[in-house]
């Protein structure tokens, strides 16, 4: 009887305290708890930026200096083994850096899908939500266009992981991940507001960016429209080159879209390039051809290299040419995480492209595109016999001149070996500024070693590697 | 004054408790059924084995147990350390054993008893009993032993039982200990003429600027390590205490305050502990225990055991890298002195703001105000009722309480690529865990010969943690320091919520046939919270069979069983939408994403255990070998599993993994010699293999926690053990470091790495040897482990000729100057770990009785015991028994930058009246 009573008790405790063991997250939000409101559809086309903007994205660690590295800019001298692979042309597909492009666009790729698709079910009004989405489609048209700059072929994904248990795509074709990019873009051209503002993209952006899109797969007919509206809408080229790289004018009238950084989200462009008295770590040498292109009275010269400056102690001393393009000495007198920003898209960038396509399509400079390239010119020019204007020329020397312009003004903001990859002269430029001799598959990154292991749906690898 | 003052008060030292002759006299059985019958475990008695001066009762599970591998990590007060028993199991959640303390089952996570804000590795949350309160400490491997915990038992379970009164009259115990410190042998590093004439050599060697005029001029230079050091770090114990009993009650209480200065400056412990406990027969057939300990742990940290990557500021490795051409008269109140560098000619010049990661080390050290107090609670209330002849019901409630506060202010000037003013910081913990448990025994003999035993149990546990946090920094005027975080700049808050809970049901039956054939079966089922409460059964069987003759003793043993483990955070199971931050336009501005994937259909860890044992007994036990073979296999180990980077995702957690450990253990116990000397010794040998028997579909993951920048230094890989150090294979030429080519691709890529050693040992011993003598007692221990490897990081800094820092004596002669060694994690790094240490030493001299009783006193005791005495190991580092990161298990093995040990020296009496 006695132990009956107890056996009872027993059960009763046992079921009734079922939901004893029920989890309840009260200091996190589940995925229940969310879309609820109108501020989660801002908040998740913001986090999209977080693989822009933040300290740990690859635009801010890798961008700017891998794509410079694989060209005729520089060469890294520091002890890390990955970008010495990248400056000497032996990419291995177990470089870790490579892994963390992949990764990193991928993981932009997968807050952008997050936010197209979900934006629509949280209570924002129908234009509201269609200026986002826009917005995120920009984001994940950038993050796969350069996707494919890199790697070529990659898996085309476009919704976003449920569980983590989900099947791997497999390797898209070419054309599917350039439809998805060209639709990108015009849907952001079409459904964003003109212009940038506050680091955000507008249309002007995104049709500048498709205009890249188009020249880089060769439709250039439809390059230069797209351009032509990006140019149009433009506020212009500022006055002072200097002006594009201090802190206190970010965002400026020229910059469509740039990696923004600040205090909390600093980037290590002059930790690394800048001289030791400067706690830099003189990591990254210019090119001799590189440092001889800038002529006497090149505005240019003295905001893109370092060769005299004033230490810590006051004295003035000299160096061999250093990068110090985002040195900004007014805000950071010494080498630390910096706040300035990197550009991604200004209209200098779009100018020279104008001049490049138009190179295309009638084999040689004319008007418009001479006016294009001349007047990044001119903005650089300090003394009147500096970078005299440009007179007419034939495709190959416009080209050259072209991507002598572009070295001289888009050092170190991630372009140059998409450009050089783009116009076909990567081979060419590389051996006659360093004597490397590279072959094709240096026109692709290698698709990464851990990748490959965890989806066979890569294979093959990319030709070379 | 200061020596003089030491000696007079180690002669008047007194020291208590251990003394308590221990009797059979107790009151109650014990609250929880003892299965250790029938284990591998090997019980010993504290009170046999003296405690460790002021240290925590979980240092004693070091080279006192067979098949423990222990490690005590760090030697900063209060120190932590990581316990393994037969090996590791999980390649994600913890691998630290259960403690049962007093019936109070425990997981012992440092990191779960801070808050986290204060600097340095993490306190030892054990440290909250003092170890003279221990009675017994029995360690709990085998399946029917730890199957009884189910699926907290894998891992293996530390019974400890306190110390409780005893029938008697009230006796009075008072103690006095009274110790000194001085920290192990540092590194030899290069006086300040030659780190002058070898930057010199540097520098031409590398083309740079910079020659120091007179190299002569600077002498033995400044010896960081020397000036971070308090050579006159003292620690002091003091106990008073009453225990008695009547044959309805018995009590002790005791109350010890104790003083541990670190043998670094800046940093300290400070111990108030009550313990109490309480047993007591209210009626006839009820009675009653209570076991209560309350503490309160005071302590300053200091900066050690940074992972070097400038954003932690490290003591021990500024040490190293500030240059001994500055001089020590640097005082830590002139902060322009933080941030001194030496010029190119060796001229010290201040400058603004720190343009190194590693500042003034003694700044570092007393600068920096970084204090943590954690107040515990922890009682257990036990009562037995008995039912009928033979029927007895068992019930418990216990609670563990902590809270804690952290405070933390870091100058300015010290801070490394930040904006100026301080960053000063606050928070608080509380945590509770609460069990409630019922158990109805039943135990009676059939005949002579039948002895059977029967439990059903029930048990509920759960756990709460809350937090809250703040920091600010840029103070425009740094003297409030971290009392007012309203004035800083920029602020951080944080808080925390987290909780889980527990349901278990136990059975057993125990049954003997005549003393000679032992059955034991255990089934236990456990749910837990983590994963949604889904129950899983966990069975166990024993059998023991003995052969015993005129002092002859065999004894066959051999358990099979299943356990598990699930020491893995709240909350898993959810995706988790959380902030992500970037800038925009100069501001910070969050969003949201889905930051984790929750991970699907989350077990319990199970480990199948296969144990034989065999105890061969001679001379009526005076002569005692116990052996056992083990084997056991862990299905469904939890792991970190990469995924494709095309999820957008790094990892997920799943239960993929099959973990095996097999090994042997022999202990061989003495007791006596001879009439007059008593001899207890003990010898302890154990060897474990473990192998990563599956990874799932990968079979590679390289892993590490980041050292000096580097994070995939270790490599979870089939048919490996765990704890292998993976990188490149080197070997130095004319003082060049070059790598191996193993893939023949013409150039070092990642592909190249391979594995190069493993940070598990072999093989762990221990002897440990009383001996006494007409009152005299001699106590020596030594310990050590074989086959492990070191990952000597420290080496990439002192080891290292290229200029950045100060090197190792050795470096210079063997190596060319301005060699580059810091490059890859390479085999370069990796060294032999094998050791074997002196680890302690006590004398200890009992008053005769006759002299004693003279003084109206019931006994008194002086001893003095010295710790850490002699080591004998090839490893060229400070310490062969490190672990960096603690109880992190999967990175073990790894030195930097930690807080040394210390030589200590200790006295005291122990005086009952």
């Amino acid at each position: 009887m006695k132990i009956n009573y107890w056996i009872y008790l027993l059960v009763l405790c046992c079921v009734g305290c079922q939901d004893f063991l029920e989890e309840d997250p009260e200091s996190l939000i589940t995925t229940d708890e969310f879309l609820q409101i109108e501020g989660d559809a801002q908040a998740m086309v913001n986090a999209i930026y977080h693989h822009i903007n933040s300290k740990e994205s690859i635009y801010t660690k890798y961008y700017w200096l891998v794509n410079d590295l694989m060209s005729d800019l520089g060469e890294y001298e520091g002890n890390d083994l990955d970008l010495r692979e990248f400056s000497h042309f032996q990419i291995s597909p177990s470089n870790r850096i490579v892994h963390e492009l992949w990764k990193g666009l991928y993981a932009g790729i997968g807050a952008a899908n997050y936010a197209i698709i979900e934006i629509g079910n949280t209570p924002v009004s129908a234009a509201e939500a269609e200026t986002l989405v826009a917005e995120a489609r920009f984001l994940r048209g950038m993050f796969y266009f350069d996707l494919v700059r890199y790697f070529g072929e990659v898996p085309l994904v476009v919704d976003y992981l449920r569980s983590p248990n989900e099947a791997l795509v497999a390797k898209a074709p070419l054309d599917s991940l350039y439809a998805l990019i060209e639709a990108d873009f015009t849907f952001a051209f079409e459904h964003l507001p003109r212009s940038s503002s506050n680091g955000r993209p507008g249309g002007l952006a995104a049709v500048t960016q498709l205009g890249k899109y188009y020249a880089t797969v060769g439709t250039y007919s439809r390059a230069a429209q797209a351009l032509r509206v990006g140019l149009s809408g433009s506020a212009g080229l500022l006055a002072d080159y200097n002006d594009l790289f201090r802190i206190a004018n970010q965002n400026n009238a020229e910059i469509l879209l740039s990696v923004n950084l600040g205090p909390n989200e600093g980037g290590p462009m002059n930790l690394l390039t800048l001289p030791r008295p400067l706690n830099g770590r003189e990591e990254i040498t210019p090119t001799t051809p590189f440092v001889e292109l800038f002529s006497m009275g090149d505005r240019r010269r003295e905001v893109t290299l370092i060769e005299t400056y004033v230490d810590q102690s006051g004295n003035t001393r000299t160096t061999d040419p250093l990068i110090g393009k985002y040195w900004d000495p007014s805000v950071e007198p010494v080498a630390m995480p910096t706040a300035n920003d990197i550009p991604l898209i200004r209209f200098a960038d779009a100018l020279l492209l104008q001049a490049e396509v138009g190179n295309e399509l009638r084999a040689g400079s004319n008007a418009e595109t001479l006016g294009a390239i001349n007047a990044v010119r001119a903005r650089s020019r300090t003394v009147p016999e500096a970078l005299p204007d440009l007179g007419t020329l034939n495709k190959e020397n416009f080209l050259n001149a072209i991507l002598d312009e572009r070295m001289r003004e888009l050092a170190w903001e991630g372009q140059r070996w998409f450009d050089l990859v783009r116009t076909g002269t990567l081979a060419e430029r590389v051996m006659q500024a360093r004597g490397i001799a590279i072959s094709e598959k240096d026109m692709r990154l290698p698709i990464p070693a851990p990748e490959l292991e965890l989806n066979p749906g890569l294979l093959p690898q990319n030709p070379g590697y | 004054m200061e020596r003089n003052k030491t000696i007079i008060i180690l002669l008047l030292s007194a020291l208590c408790t251990s003394v308590i002759a221990q009797s059979d006299d107790i009151l109650l059985d014990s609250v929880s059924i003892d299965t250790s019958s029938m284990s591998a475990e090997t019980a010993e008695s504290p009170s046999a084995l003296p405690a460790f001066p002021n240290g925590t009762f979980d240092q004693m599970l070091q080279g006192n147990f067979a098949g423990v591998h222990a490690v005590q990590a760090s030697g900063q007060p209060g120190a932590q350390m990581m316990i393994q028993i037969r090996g590791m199991r999980s390649l994600a959640g913890g691998n630290e054993p259960l403690y049962i303390i007093d019936g109070f089952p425990l997981y012992n996570d440092n990191g779960l008893a801070i808050s986290g804000l204060t600097l340095g590795p993490a306190l030892n949350a054990l440290s909250a009993w003092h170890p003279e309160d221990i009675q017994s400490i029995k360690v709990l491997k085998d399946a029917t032993a730890a199957a009884f915990y189910g699926a907290r038992g894998a891992n293996g379970v530390v019974l400890v039982e306190t110390k409780r009164g005893q029938v008697g009259a009230p006796m009075l115990e008072i103690g006095v200990q009274l110790g000194s410190m001085s920290s192990l042998t540092s590194p030899q590093l290069l006086s300040g003429t030659d780190y002058a004439t070898f930057l010199n050599q540097a520098n031409s060697a590398g083309g740079r600027p910079g020659q120091i005029n007179s190299p002569a001029a600077f002498g033995a230079g400044t010896d960081w390590t020397n000036i971070i050091q308090d050579n006159s770090a003292l620690m002091h114990t003091y106990r008073v205490g009453v225990s008695g009993g009547s044959e309805n009650m018995a009590f002790r209480i005791q109350g010890t305050y104790s003083i541990k200065q670190g043998n670094l400056q800046g940093s300290d412990l400070n111990r108030f502990i009550l313990h109490a406990n309480v047993d007591a027969r209210a009626t006839k057939s009820i009675k009653v225990r209570n076991s209560l300990n309350i503490a309160r742990l005071d302590a300053n940290t200091i900066a050690t055991d940074d992972n070097g990557s400038g954003e932690q500021l490290g003591v021990i490795t500024a040490t190293q890298i500030f240059s001994p051409l500055l001089s020590s008269i640097l005082t830590a109140e002139d902060a322009n002195y933080f941030n001194v560098r030496v010029d190119d000619e060796g001229n010290p010049t201040p400058e603004l703001q720190s343009s190194q990661a590693y500042v003034n080390p003694l700044a570092l050290s007393t600068a920096i105000d970084s204090r943590l107090v954690n107040t515990r609670f922890s009682d257990y209330f036990g009562i037995d009722v008995s039912l009928l002849e033979g029927l007895t019901l068992t019930g418990g409630l216990g609670a563990d309480a902590l809270f804690n506060e952290e405070s933390l202010f870091i100058p300015g000037a010290l801070e490394f690529q930040k904006s100026p003013g301080g960053t000063g910081g606050g928070s608080r913990m509380q945590s509770i865990e609460w069990i409630s448990d019922l158990r109805l025994k039943y135990k009676r003999q059939f005949g002579s010969q039948h002895n059977l035993s029967a439990l059903i149990g029930y048990a509920l546990q759960g756990y709460r943690r809350e937090i809250l946090g703040g920091t600010s920094r840029g103070f425009e005027n740094q003297t409030l320091r971290f009392n007012d975080l309203s004035v800083g700049s920029g602020k951080f808050i944080t808080s925390d919520r987290l909780e889980n809970s527990w349901r278990s049901l136990m059975a057993s039956v125990d049954y003997t046939f005549d003393d000679r054939l032992q059955i034991l079966l255990t089934m236990r089922s456990d749910a837990s919270s983590k994963n949604g409460g889904e129950a899983m059964l966990f069975p166990a069987v024993g059998l023991k069979w003995t052969v015993s003759k005129e002092g002859f003793l065999v004894r066959l043993r051999l358990s099979a069983g299943q356990t598990g483990s699930f020491a893995i955070p709240s909350y898993q199971q959810f995706t988790v939408i959380d902030e992500v931050s970037s800038s925009l336009n100069g501001v910070t501005i969050n969003g949201l994403n889905r930051v984790r994937l929750g991970a699907e259909d989350l077990k319990f860890e199970t480990t199948r255990k296969i144990n034989l044992g065999l105890d061969i007994g001679l001379f009526a036990d005076d002569l005692f070998l116990r052996a056992d073979y083990y084997n056991e296999v862990t299905d469904n180990a939890l792991t970190f599993v990469p995924l494709a980077g095309q999820t957008g995702y790094d990892l997920t957690l799943a239960n993929i993994a099959e973990v095996a450990n097999r090994g042997f253990e022999v202990s061989l116990v003495t007791r006596r010699f001879g009439q007059k000397v008593q001899w207890n010794g003990q010898w302890h040998l154990s060897a474990n293999k473990n192998e990563i028997k599956n990874l799932g579909a990968t079979n590679n993951i390289t892993v590490g926690s980041e050292v000096l920048g580097r994070d995939e230094w270790s490599i979870l890989r089939e048919g490996e053990s765990i704890g292998a150090f993976y990188g490149y294979q080197s070997e130095l030429r004319d003082g060049v470091i070059n790598y191996r080519d193993l893939d023949g691709d013409g150039q070092i890529t990642r592909a190249d790495r391979t594995i190069i050693g493993n940070a598990a040992p072999t093989l762990v011993f221990g002897f440990s040897n009383t001996l006494n003598y007409k009152g005299i007692e001699l106590h020596f221990m030594l310990q050590g482990s074989s086959g492990s490897d070191i990952a000597n990081f420290n080496s990439l800094l002192i080891g290292n000729p290229n200029g950045q820092s100060n090197i190792r004596t050795d470096v210079l002669s063997t190596q060319n100057p301005n060699a580059d060694l810091d490059l890859l994690f390479s085999d370069h790094l990796i060294e032999d770990g094998t050791y074997l240490r002196l680890k302690r030493l006590r004398v200890a001299y009992q008053l005769p009785k006759s002299l004693v009783e003279k003084w109206s006193m019931g006994s008194i005791k002086i001893y003095a015991s010295m710790e850490n005495i002699w080591t004998g190991t090839k490893y060229s580092g400070v310490d062969p028994d490190v672990s960096h990161f603690g109880q992190q298990h999967l990175f073990q093995g790894v030195d930097f930058g930690g807080y040394p040990k210390a030589h200590q020296i200790v006295g005291g009496i122990q005086v009952q009246l």
